[in-house]
C-alpha cells in the first residue's frame, strides 16, 4: 500500500502544475477558436439544410455526413502532412501549414457538422403555433424572433450544444500528436524526463475530467436559471 | 498516379495487415465494451455501494478523452497493477473501458425507459420479477439499444485511430510507415483516409437503415 501511495504520489503532479496548466491553456485556446468556427459554420450549414435551394441541401448534407464519418485524427494528419504536399505539387511552390491553424480548422470543420445537426433539429422543433400566437398578440416579427424563438431554441439546444462542446474539448487532447504543446505534450515530455508516468499522466487525466465536469456544472446552472426565469 | 503505383500498390499487403489489426481491435473493443457495459449497468441497479462504484467508473471513462485514457492505461496501469503488458493489450483495454462506460449509460437509459406499468402488469398476471426482467424488460431494452449500439461502433472505429501512437500497428500506423519510407505522404495517407471514411460511412448508414426499419416494425 505504501508502494502504491508513493507511485501515485499526486503531489508530484502538483509540483509541476504550472507546466500542465500552461498545456491546458493551449487546449482551451484551440477549443475556443475551433468552437467559434464550428458554431458559425454550423449555423450556416443548418440554414442551408433547412432553407437553401435543392443543390445546397444535398451539398451541405453530404459535407456534414463526410465530416462526421472521418476520424478526427486522420483528418488532422491528412491536413497537416498530406495537404501541404498536394498543394506544393499543384502550385510548384513550397507550402506548409502551422500546427495550430491546421488543428483549429480541422476541428472546426468536423464539429461544424455536429453543431449543424443540433441547430437543424432545434429549428425544426419550434412549433409554428408560437409564431402565430405572438403575431396575434401584436408582436413584431423581430420581437418574435428575438424574444420568443431564439430563447426557446437556445434553451432547448443547451444540453446538446454542451455535449458537442465537451466532445470538441476532449478531441483537443490529440493536439500533441502534431507537435502542439498541450497538456498531453507537457505530460509526455515530463514523464520522459522524470520517469514518473503514474502521477503525471493521472494528473493530466484529472485536468481533463475536472475541466469537463466544472464546465458542464456551470452550463447546467446557467440553463436552470434561465429556465426558472422563463417559466 | 505514378507515385500511387510506386508507394501504395507495393504496400497493399502491409495495409491489409494493418486493416486486420484495426478490425480485430474494434471487434474486441466493441464486444468487450458490450459485456463491460452490461456489467456496469447491472452493478448500477444492484445496491448503493456498487452503484457508486459503477457511477465513478462510468463518469471517469466518459469524461476522459480516448487518447488520454489510452496513454493512461498503457503507461500508468502497468506500474500500478503490473498489467497490461503490451501496447496491443493496452489499446484493447482502453477501448473496452471507453465503450463499456458509454454503453452502460445507453443500457441504463433503455431500462428506465420501459415504463413501470409493464412490470406492474406482469406481476398482476403472476409473472415473477425475474421472469418479468428477462422476458419482458430485457427484449425491449435490447431492441431499443440496437441503433445506439451501432452508433457506438462508429465511435469505436474513430477512437481506434489513436492506438498507433503507443505503437500498435494498425491501419494508420502502416500508412505513416509507408509515407515515411517513400517520403510520399500524399498517396498512402489519402488512400487510408478513404478506407476509414468508407467503412465508417457504411456502418453509420446501415445504423440509420436499421433504426428506420425497427421503428416501422415496433410503432
Amino acid at each position: 500500500m505504501n508502494d502504491l501511495a508513493s507511485l501515485l504520489d499526486l503531489s508530484f503532479a502538483w509540483e509541476y502544475r504550472h507546466l500542465l496548466i500552461r498545456g491546458l491553456m493551449v487546449n482551451i485556446q484551440v477549443f475556443a477558436m475551433s468552437a467559434a468556427i464550428a458554431v458559425l459554420l454550423g449555423l450556416v450549414l443548418a440554414s442551408a439544410m433547412l432553407r437553401g435551394p435543392g443543390w445546397s441541401r444535398g451539398l451541405t448534407t453530404g459535407f456534414a455526413e463526410f465530416m462526421r464519418n472521418i476520424p478526427e485524427y486522420v483528418l488532422i494528419i491528412w491536413m497537416f502532412i498530406a495537404l501541404p504536399f498536394l498543394l506544393t505539387r499543384l502550385t510548384g511552390t513550397r507550402i506548409s501549414f502551422g500546427a495550430m491553424p491546421t488543428a483549429v480548422v480541422a476541428l472546426g470543420l468536423v464539429f461544424s457538422a455536429y453543431f449543424a445537426e443540433t441547430f437543424r433539429a432545434g429549428f425544426q422543433a419550434t412549433s409554428p403555433g408560437q409564431t402565430e400566437a405572438a403575431a396575434a398578440l401584436g408582436m413584431m416579427p423581430r420581437q418574435i424572433t428575438g424574444r420568443i424563438l431564439i430563447p426557446q431554441v437556445l434553451l432547448r439546444l443547451a444540453p446538446e450544444m454542451l455535449n458537442v462542446s465537451i466532445s470538441l474539448f476532449k478531441t483537443t487532447s490529440i493536439l500533441s500528436l502534431i507537435g502542439i504543446q498541450d497538456v498531453m505534450y507537457q505530460a509526455s515530455t515530463m514523464s520522459g524526463q522524470l520517469t514518473r508516468p503514474v502521477p503525471i499522466y493521472t494528473g493530466a487525466a484529472i485536468m481533463f475530467v475536472g475541466t469537463i465536469i466544472i464546465a458542464s456544472l456551470v452550463v447546467r446552472l446557467i440553463t436552470a436559471k434561465l429556465h426558472e426565469r422563463m417559466n | 498516379m505514378d507515385v500511387f503505383f510506386r508507394s501504395v500498390v507495393p504496400a497493399l499487403p502491409l495495409f491489409f495487415e494493418g486493416m486486420l489489426v484495426t478490425l480485430q481491435l474494434c471487434a474486441i473493443g466493441f464486444f468487450g465494451g458490450v459485456v463491460v457495459g452490461a456489467i456496469l449497468t447491472f452493478l448500477g441497479f444492484l445496491s448503493p455501494p456498487t452503484r457508486w462504484l459503477s457511477v465513478a467508473i462510468v463518469e471517469f471513462f466518459r469524461a476522459t478523452p480516448v487518447y488520454v485514457g489510452l496513454v493512461w492505461v498503457a503507461y500508468v496501469w502497468p506500474e500500478l497493477f503490473g498489467w497490461p503488458g503490451t501496447a496491443y493489450e493496452a489499446a484493447c483495454v482502453a477501448l473496452v473501458m471507453q465503450t463499456g462506460a458509454y454503453l452502460s449509460e445507453t443500457f441504463r437509459g433503455g431500462i428506465l425507459a420501459i415504463s413501470k406499468g409493464q412490470r406492474e402488469a406482469a406481476s398482476a398476471l403472476g409473472i415473477s420479477p425475474t421472469a418479468a426482467a428477462v422476458r419482458i424488460v430485457l427484449p425491449q431494452v435490447l431492441i431499443n439499444s440496437i441503433p445506439p449500439l451501432i452508433n457506438q461502433l462508429v465511435v469505436v472505429f474513430k477512437s481506434s485511430t489513436v492506438v498507433s501512437v503507443i505503437g500498435v500497428q494498425d491501419l494508420l500506423f502502416q500508412a505513416n510507415a509507408v509515407a515515411n519510407k517513400y517520403y510520399e505522404p500524399l498517396e498512402p495517407l489519402t488512400f487510408v483516409a478513404l478506407i476509414y471514411i468508407a467503412i465508417i460511412t457504411l456502418v453509420s448508414v446501415s445504423a440509420r437503415g436499421i433504426e428506420k426499419r425497427l421503428r416501422a416494425r415496433f410503432q
